[in-house]
């Protein structure tokens, strides 16, 4: 299981979910700017997509490695967020589309002691947006509806399992724990013949909270006993040995059965667990 | 610790200023939009850089996998001409991290090889249905893979991506971090390929000269096949690739019956023989160098640098074999040694470069003297001052300098108006020229002298 090569004839499929509810209005410090959640978030969803979009490039052009879908959650609703009228698209046509650019003016300390200045060129595919509630339910609904589309294609037959990345601050306002449980394990029984789908939940912390992140736990016990925590560990799977590299060389310690998931998470935390998801399966 | 990405990479080429140990004075290729060009793949990234008009290749891991230097100090040290001379930059690239901090990192350097992608020229074909762009692909592949079997290493990842084609049309192939060097025979490999080209059977405790085998079998039938049958491509391909090696060993492979029948009606013997290797329950193909014989039939003998020994008649200078049989008439009025399978003579007044069935294979008519190729590269003197050109005869460093020595480990001692110091392949001063003699580098290290004080310096030019 979790073998199959990423091909362009086999594209795997990732479906990033985030949570666009008003508690993400919330400021936090990335990269030394003050942002909102909302910001911060949506600036590693479009980091993500840069990169797959680059891990992609070959000689002959932009190849079609994955089936990307991004969907937001808010009060307003469960909405694509990349395109209106359809939810995966491609990394050609990704690279193809116009999107909003930035020009960002950082300040960083040079390995020698000095200060630059230097411009990025930020890329916005997503933008940010903090409304309302937090209809995870319907959000994960939606992801269960599309992975099941995407699995059941036969030319899918033999393809690396779809991932879903779920990126929320909080609780779901639209179902209770049993709920979301429920529809978990039915997102995650949908599977090609290499596997069942994975579904990684990213807990951004609170700024109250203040305690320092948790990624990949091989044990619940890693968590702090709150009944929410537990329940993210029990919604998300148990991550393939492919990924074990990258996360002990992350976590910076031994361990198996590392569940996908991270509770009280930075933005730090979050890309590097984007990345994990996704940039580690090998392409061909 | 943060995962390296192209993300991190892409910031610091679009930033260099005092990111970068060594490499400085470059442009990054971009393309019409003004973003650097990139090739990916599945554990780096490899970039274009331009030191005025000689062009560079600098590769980034972008996975948990570092270069080996035991592979890349053999690939500088090695006169196939399959092999481009790749080094390790250790610790020279910084990419910053999202904490403000961030950390140096290897890259391997090369001189940048033109051309395109087997892969590219290979759906470009498809697309077209052309069968003669095919065949000849075919017939450059295995010239490229005969070669490859008689070389003492193996590449270890043989796939269209990773064989770059010229645009003279010859094959070579690139990325050197799965090779199989004798010096690491009776270890277990790091890397076993991409599965989508190698046998079933592969495993890390197969690694000698024969992990190639099974790729290039199979990419010699594929190549041959399609050359016959373009359209065979659409109606059998899974995973990306024409064949699936488990389909072969199982005997399950509608795709290779069909190629079968494709060469038997030509009388095609070798793709068949080759088709019934690709049955085998084993990745090594023991037999597969006498297919390739006779794919790539040998028109004369060919020989290595220390096959042919200089020899005189009548005060002028040819080559003979180790049997005293003349191979190159004694017609030069001076010669020199073959390295790197060019040795350099004096024709008729003129300079040049001669391969090793006596031909001019660069001809260095404007330089007033030609030392020996070492590392792709040969310093030649112009106009009073000496530079270096490599095995095409480019100027790839522009005569500067009052005297130069030949390359070794990647750098070669030079003297300028200031001293002796050690340039790069890119031309570039590596080590200040602030000696009064310099040796080559050896094993890490090189003599000069000082003042009068003889002392050894490392690659940095510190006191050993």
């Amino acid at each position: 299981m979790y073998t199959s090569q990423i091909t362009r004839q086999t594209p795997t499929a990732f479906i990033i979910l985030i949570d666009q509810s008003g508690s993400m209005a919330e400021r936090v410090t990335f990269d030394d700017r003050v942002l909102t959640k909302a910001e911060a978030v949506a600036m590693a969803a479009d980091m993500l997509i840069d990169e797959l979009i680059n891990r992609s490039r070959r000689d002959d052009g932009v190849r079609d490695y994955y089936d990307i879908a991004v969907i937001g959650y808010s009060g307003d609703g469960v909405e694509s967020l990349l395109c209106e009228e359809e939810h995966f698209i491609r990394p050609s046509r990704l690279a193809g589309m116009p999107c909003r650019s930035e020009s960002i003016i950082r300040e960083r300390r040079l390995p020698d002691g000095q200060i630059q200045l230097s411009t990025i060129e930020h890329n916005h595919w997503i933008e940010p947006k903090a409304a309302g509630g937090t209809p995870m339910y319907e959000a994960l609904t939606t992801a269960y509806n599309l992975v099941a589309e995407w699995c059941a294609r036969p030319c899918n037959r033999n393809s690396y399992p779809p991932t879903v990345l779920n990126l929320t601050d909080g609780e779901a306002s639209d179902a209770n724990a049993e709920q979301l449980l429920s529809l978990a394990r039915a997102l995650k029984s949908q599977s090609t013949d290499d596997g069942p789908t994975l579904l990684i939940n990213m807990h951004n912390c609170r700024m109250e909270d203040g305690r320092q992140g948790i990624i990949f736990p091989s044990s619940i016990d890693e968590l702090p006993p709150q009944r929410y925590s537990r329940l993210l560990f029990e919604m998300s799977s148990t991550m393939p040995l492919l990924y074990h590299p990258d996360i002990r060389a992350i976590r910076g310690s031994d361990g198996e059965n590392f569940k996908g998931m991270g509770y009280n998470c930075s933005i730090n935390n979050i890309i590097t667990m984007l990345n994990i998801g996704t940039i580690s399966i090998s392409t061909q | 610790m943060t995962l390296l990405t192209i993300n991190g990479y892409l910031d610091t080429l679009n930033n260099p200023d005092g990111l970068f140990r060594s490499l400085t004075g470059f442009t990054v290729r971009r393309d019409l939009y003004g973003a650097c060009e990139i090739r990916s793949g599945n554990n780096s990234v490899v970039f274009r850089l331009d030191f005025g008009s000689r062009p560079f290749m600098l590769k980034c891991y972008t996975r948990h996998k570092r270069p080996s230097p035991a592979l890349y100090d053999y690939v500088a040290r090695s006169r196939s001409p399959l092999l481009t001379a790749a080094r390790i930059l250790p610790q020279e690239i910084w990419v910053f991290d999202y904490n403000g901090g961030g950390s140096w990192h290897d890259v391997v350097f090369a001189p940048w090889v033109e051309g395109r992608h087997l892969s590219t020229h290979l759906h470009e074909a498809l697309r077209r249905n052309d069968r003669e762009a095919l065949a000849r692909l075919a017939r450059s592949f295995d010239r490229m893979a005969r070669h490859l079997l008689g070389e003492e290493f193996a590449h270890g990842d043989l796939k269209p991506d990773n064989l770059i084609v010229t645009p003279a049309g010859e094959m070579k192939p690139v990325d050197y971090d799965a090779l199989f060097i004798p010096s690491l025979a009776g270890t277990y490999a790091a890397e076993t390929g991409t599965p989508g080209y190698n046998h079933p059977a592969r495993d890390a405790r197969f690694f000698d000269k024969h992990i190639d085998d099974y790729a290039v079998a199979l990419l010699s039938v594929t190549l041959h096949a399609l050359s016959l049958d373009p359209g065979m491509y659409d109606r059998y391909s899974t995973g990306g690739t024409l064949f699936s090696p488990p389909q072969i060993v199982t005997g399950d492979s509608p795709a290779l019956e069909h190629a079968r029948s494709l060469f038997a009606g030509r009388g095609m013997h070798a793709q068949l023989r080759l088709c019934r290797l690709l049955e085998s329950q084993s990745p090594a193909l023991p037999d597969l160098g006498a297919v390739l014989e006779q794919l790539v039939p040998e028109r004369k003998p060919s020989y290595s640098d220390g096959d042919l020994l200089l020899t005189e008649r009548n005060g002028l200078w040819g080559y003979a074999d180790r049997q005293g049989r003349t191979v190159i008439e004694p017609v030069f009025s001076r010669a020199g040694e073959f390295s790197e399978g060019l040795a350099a003579v004096v024709l008729h007044g003129c300079r040049h470069y001669i391969d090793t069935t006596g031909q001019v294979a660069i001809n260095g008519s404007r330089y007033s003297s030609l030392k020996s190729f070492s590392e792709g590269m040969a310093a030649v003197c112009r106009d009073g001052a000496w530079g270096y050109i490599d095995r095409n005869g480019r100027e790839v460093i522009a005569p500067a300098f009052v005297t130069a020595l030949s390359f070794h480990e990647g750098m070669a001692a030079v003297e300028t108006g200031q001293g002796w110091g050690y340039i790069g392949q890119s031309g570039l001063l590596r080590i200040d020229a602030r000696f009064d003699r310099a040796r080559s580098f050896r094993d890490g290290t090189a003599t000069v002298e000082k003042e009068g004080r003889i002392m050894k310096i490392d690659i940095f030019g510190e006191p050993v």
